[in-house]
């Protein structure tokens, strides 16, 4: 097993080219997924590939459309820009607990691909595309097409996360929640993201995104396309009949956190109160 | 007074900072063989062959040990009175393991990774057993925990393994059910405590040597430093005097280091190979395989008169020990002996119950012991009672509950393990303590509870709470101080420091006494060797028992200088004053500073010492109030603990600082067991919350305000008016608790932790009921 401590991105994709690798960033979750006996390091069986401080990778840069973010970008740096939009700033507050936040990546809350992944609820709400840069090519790819299940990704063996894009969008009003045990170092129970425009009273754009309640974050794009054009009074009057429809596809489960029960209660209650308030 | 009710920084605060050596780790020698324990995969199984051939032919290997290599001796590993009252019903191996994390066997390598590797060598044939895992179907059941004969108990405390009984308990101060039956209104509820865990951030540790006396010398972050000595040399049959045990700074104890853990195997580690050696616990060692809290089931019954007279109670506990029955019996007692005399007016009481042997991590102290478990019974149920009479909960409490000059039968009829003392309340300021409470929260403004928006309520809650002062009778602590030349003293005292500030206390008090600044007292603690005895830091025993013989030691050591003053100054002893520098007459004086020089080097040269020891005939208990203030969201069952206020009386604090840093550090424990801290098994019977990742204790986070007050209270019997205050915080959480959700939401929550998910299901069926 190698260490290996790329300087630059073309170095870095030189390494991965070479075959499998763990592509560490700020390992708050690789070292645990790897961890060994206490007093003893970790037990990491490939060679590895320092990330988190490729200088290439640390930028937050406004392009055309929207924000292109490094994906080696700390955490706690998003948290404190003033360009990154407030409802992804509301979520990343809640993101385990300081000390972490200032190692934690967003590339890593991605490519580790929980379903209680924080940032990956809101970067859903958010459309965001996923840059996936190997020596041969560089593909843009939508978040959702990049995450298909627990801990798996369609990111390969010579890919890396170059950069997150969140294409601009402005909202009337955004909702982050999150339910956790206590109020840092929890992953999340249940987490909500929900993002809506209105125009005269009529919505215009709406995205709602559950974490924790499905194999990856769940979003449906039809039940909400359905919404769009509507009156928001009218939209309020459906809310009953939407929240049992994102019962009926959701499929949280027990674990030790918590149960599903509660957890479609809680998946029905944080809709409903979000729809109530367009009201 | 000008120590004590004084703040002083710890005498250890600023060395611990600074990252001297203090914890018994940084005392291990550098080369001593690491010991590792295999640990049971099994919740119950017997070992019916064990082959540690291929872990012996290990390099760097020296010594592997299995029950076939120990005496086969019963003993218990709780350090508390002796005779104990915990049943002598474990073995330092056994052919039988009884809970996942149980001991299998010990090795003892060069280093960490090559024990790791022995351990991974060794093949265990089990035969596996059936386990007895849920408590409150042991009694009786066909698995046996215990099936070995040669297990019994020290004297009668109801121990009857072949039934899975570690222990059990009854009494009734007259016909309780007959007063119930007469009583207007009657509440009956079960409630159900977890198996808390006490996260002490320093784990278990300890490490041996041969000495050049050739005595083996323990270092151990114990809170019981006599007691390892002793149940060390009864069980391995090494004579007492060829053993010493050094505690050093403890980082943190609550109970969980209140018996032997790793000491048994390093001892035999040591003594077989006459190398040092050193056991750490992993943090998962230290979830799964030290002590918990005793989970517990209470079923409660209150019976009262609709003018708000509390009648009776009756309470039957069923107490889960696991698999061992360390302080089984004694927790079960607090539970009742220390929470029930809060009500002391009614006309019937009855508290009895069992405590079972399970398949499960075996129970052991945690600070509150059993009192936190049967005060979230009792004071919920107050509550329910409250409601159900319609009468407000203070105006109940402040009828019903125990006052100064007041007693309860209960104080003569339970003790810990044996008969209790009678005892009057000299101080009692519990309805001080309420009415401040009541004052600081804002209770009239916010009872029951406050609409914050569509889905959020603020509520308040509360709840009132008596611990004791160490064990009457059984608890003996004593001091040793001396003067030096230059006029500064050391004390050498048996108690125990473990963080809860004990050595600086101790130090105040022998500084009140001689009137001398603390720094002027130097203080070395728990060292079997060269400290007189203590039993250790348990039972909220400290600062009064241990406080008083400090206070006797240093009052005869007063008068030992001022009678040698005296004859320097050719006076009768009754003519000398002593300010703390200077002995003078009315005409004459010599300082400190010089009687001490002289004694040492000049004229009749003397040591001056004093000796004495302190154990309590009565217990006075602390009393608090502790209220909460809860914003819910009924959306999602979450709540923040907004505010928590506690007023106490613990007679007069010796270190204020101190004493808040024990209530609050208690009250963020409990706190803990309230609200956070889930304990929770597979099918099979392993912890599944065993690391800090997945066990949640609260954070800075979680805690955002706490607001403590003393009330001006004075108990004679103790140092300097002080009563305990160590245990006493953590008591009230789950019950205030409990009752503030219920003020926001209507639902009773009988189990701990409170989470969430139960008052979200609670709402979900309250709601169908009203439909
Ligand atoms: C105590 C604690 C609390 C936590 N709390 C939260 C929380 O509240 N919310 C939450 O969402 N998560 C939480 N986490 C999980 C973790 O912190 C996050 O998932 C974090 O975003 C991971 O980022 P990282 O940089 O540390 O990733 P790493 O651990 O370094 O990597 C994670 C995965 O991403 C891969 N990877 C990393 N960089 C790249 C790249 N550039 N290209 C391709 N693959 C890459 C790695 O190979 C690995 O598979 C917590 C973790 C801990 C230990």
């Amino acid at each position: 097993m190698r260490h290996i401590i790329p300087e630059t991105l073309e170095e870095a994709l030189h390494v991965i080219a070479q075959g499998p690798t763990i592509k560490l960033a700020g390992g708050t979750d690789i070292m645990v997924k790897h961890r060994a006996s206490q007093g003893l390091a970790a037990k990491l069986r490939q060679d590895v590939v320092y990330l988190l401080n490729v200088p290439d990778l640390h930028y937050i840069r406004k392009e055309d459309n929207g924000l292109r973010i490094g994906g080696m970008v700390p955490i706690e740096t998003l948290l404190h820009h003033d360009d990154v939009p407030k409802i992804l700033r509301d979520t990343l507050l809640d993101f385990a607990s300081p000390g972490l936040r200032y190692v934690a990546t967003l590339a890593g809350n991605i490519a580790n691909a929980s379903p209680a992944g924080d940032a990956l609820v809101t970067l859903y709400a958010l459309d965001a595309l996923v840059r996936l840069k190997s020596l041969e090519r560089t593909r843009d790819v939508p978040i959702e097409a990049v995450i298909v299940g627990p801990s798996q990704t369609t990111i390969q063996d010579d890919e890396l996360i170059e950069s997150v894009f969140l294409p601009d969008a402005s909202f009337t009003h955004t909702e982050w929640r999150k339910v956790g045990t206590r109020r840092a170092d929890a992953i999340s129970k249940v987490a909500f993201t929900g993002c809506v425009t209105l125009d005269n009273d009529i919505v215009q754009d709406i995205r709602l995104a559950f974490g924790a309640v499905f194999k990856t974050v769940y979003r449906n794009r039809s039940l909400e396309k359905a919404l769009i054009g509507q009156h928001r009074h009218d939209v309020v009057k459906q809310s009953d009949a939407l929240c049992e429809k994102y019962l009926e596809n959701i499929a949280p489960i027990d674990d030790q956190r918590s149960n599903a029960s509660y957890r479609n209660t809680v998946t029905k209650n944080l809709l409903k109160a979000f729809i109530e308030k367009l009201s | 007074m000008k120590t004590v009710k004084h703040t002083v920084p710890s005498v250890d605060g600023k060395g611990i900072m600074m990252g001297r050596k203090a914890f018994t780790d940084d005392f291990a020698e550098a080369d001593s063989l690491v010991v590792k324990v295999l640990r049971s995969p099994h919740a119950f199984a017997r070992i019916r062959a064990i082959d540690v051939s291929k872990a012996r032919a290990l390099e760097g290997v020296e010594m592997v040990i299995t029950h076939h290599d120990v005496p086969r001796k019963p003993f218990t590993r709780a350090g508390q009175g002796y005779p104990e009252p915990s049943p002598h019903d474990k073995f330092i191996l056994d052919e039988y393991v009884r809970y996942v994390g149980d001991e299998v066997c010990a090795v003892a390598a060069v280093d960490e990774k090559t024990a790791n590797a022995a351990l991974k060598s060794i093949e265990v044939d089990y035969e596996v057993l059936d386990p007895v895992l849920a408590f409150e179907d042991a009694i009786d059941n066909d698995c046996v925990v215990h099936p070995e004969e040669d297990i019994h108990e020290m004297f009668p405390i109801g121990f009857e393994p072949k039934r899975n009984l570690a222990a059990a308990y009854q009494m009734e101060v007259a016909d309780v059910e007959a007063v119930l039956k007469e009583s207007d209104v009657v509440v009956k509820h079960s409630f159900y405590t977890q198996a808390q865990a006490h996260v002490m951030m320093e784990p278990h540790t300890v490490n041996a040597r041969i000495d050049y006396q050739n005595r083996l010398v323990l270092y151990s972050s114990t809170q019981t430093p006599f007691h390892v000595r002793r149940i060390l040399s009864q069980t391995l049959d090494v004579p007492m005097q060829k053993i010493r045990v050094i505690k050093p700074r403890v980082g943190g104890g609550f109970g969980g280091k209140q018996a032997l853990h790793g000491e048994m195997f390093v001892s035999l580690v040591t003594l077989k190979t006459g190398k040092p050696a050193k056991m750490v616990f992993t943090r998962k060692e230290v979830f799964e395989s030290s002590y918990t809290r005793h989970p517990m089931r209470i079923d409660i019954a209150l019976g009262a008169n609709k003018d708000g007279t509390l009648k009776a109670i009756d309470c039957y506990a069923l107490s889960d020990t696991g698999a061992y029955g360390e302080h089984a019996l004694t927790v079960f007692m607090v539970a009742g002996s220390k929470v029930l005399p809060l009500y002391n007016k009614v006309d019937a009481v009855r508290f009895h119950g069992h405590v079972v042997y399970t398949n499960h991590t075996p129970a052991g102290a945690y600070r509150g012991y059993g009192a936190i478990q049967g005060n979230f019974a009792l004071e919920s149920a107050i509550d329910m009672l409250c409601e159900k009479l319609n009468i407000d909960p203070l105006a109940f409490r402040r009828k019903n509950m125990i006052a100064e000059g007041e007693t309860s039968p209960i104080f003569e009829i339970m003790g810990e393990g044996t008969e209790g003392t009678a005892m009057n309340m000299e101080t009692c300021k519990l309805d001080e303590c309420l009415m401040r409470g009541k004052a600081l929260i804002g209770w009239d403004d916010k009872y029951p509870r406050v609409k914050v928006d569509e889905d959020r309520y603020r509520a308040v809650g509360m709840a009132i709470a008596m611990q004791g002062s160490g064990i009457p009778y059984i608890d003996m602590g004593s001091a040793s101080i001396k003067l030096n030349d230059d006029g500064f003293y050391n004390l050498t005292v048996g108690a125990t420091d473990i963080g809860q500030g004990s050595d600086t206390i101790l130090a105040q008090i022998a500084a009140e006494a001689l009137d001398a600044p603390v720094e002027k007292v130097i203080v070395y603690s728990s060292d079997t060797d060269l400290t007189p005895f203590d039993v250790g830091a348990y039972a909220s025993s400290t600062t009064y028992v241990s406080g008083n013989a400090v206070l006797r030691a240093a009052q005869s050591l007063r008068e030992k200088m001022i009678e040698e003053a005296a004859k320097v100054l050719n006076v009768s002893k009754t003519s000398v004053a002593f300010d703390g520098k200077t002995f003078s007459t009315a005409d004459n004086s010599i300082s400190l500073v010089d009687l001490s020089n002289r004694l040492t080097y000049n004229d009749d040269q003397k040591q001056l010492a004093a000796t004495d020891s302190y154990v309590g005939h009565k217990s006075p208990p602390p009393f608090m109030a502790g209220f909460v203030e809860i914003e819910i969201d009924q959306e999602t069952g979450e709540y923040d603990i907004l505010d928590y206020v506690s007023v106490v009386d613990c007679g007069v604090p010796v270190n204020p600082a101190l004493a808040r840093g024990q209530v609050e550090g208690g009250i963020v424990q409990g706190l803990g067991m309230a609200v956070f801290e889930k304990s929770a098994h597979t099918k099979k019977g392993r912890l599944i919350h065993n690391d800090m990742l997945t066990y949640k204790i609260p954070t800075s986070f979680d805690i955002k305000s706490l607001r403590t007050e003393f009330t001006e209270s004075y108990e004679k019997s103790g140092p300097y008016g002080a009563k305990s205050v160590g245990e006493i915080g953590i008591d009230t959480p789950p019950a205030a608790v409990a009752n503030a959700v219920y003020n926001a939401l209507g639902v009773r929550i009988n189990t701990l932790p409170i989470t969430p998910e139960r008052i979200v299901h609670a709402l979900h069926t309250l709601n169908k009921e009203e439909k």
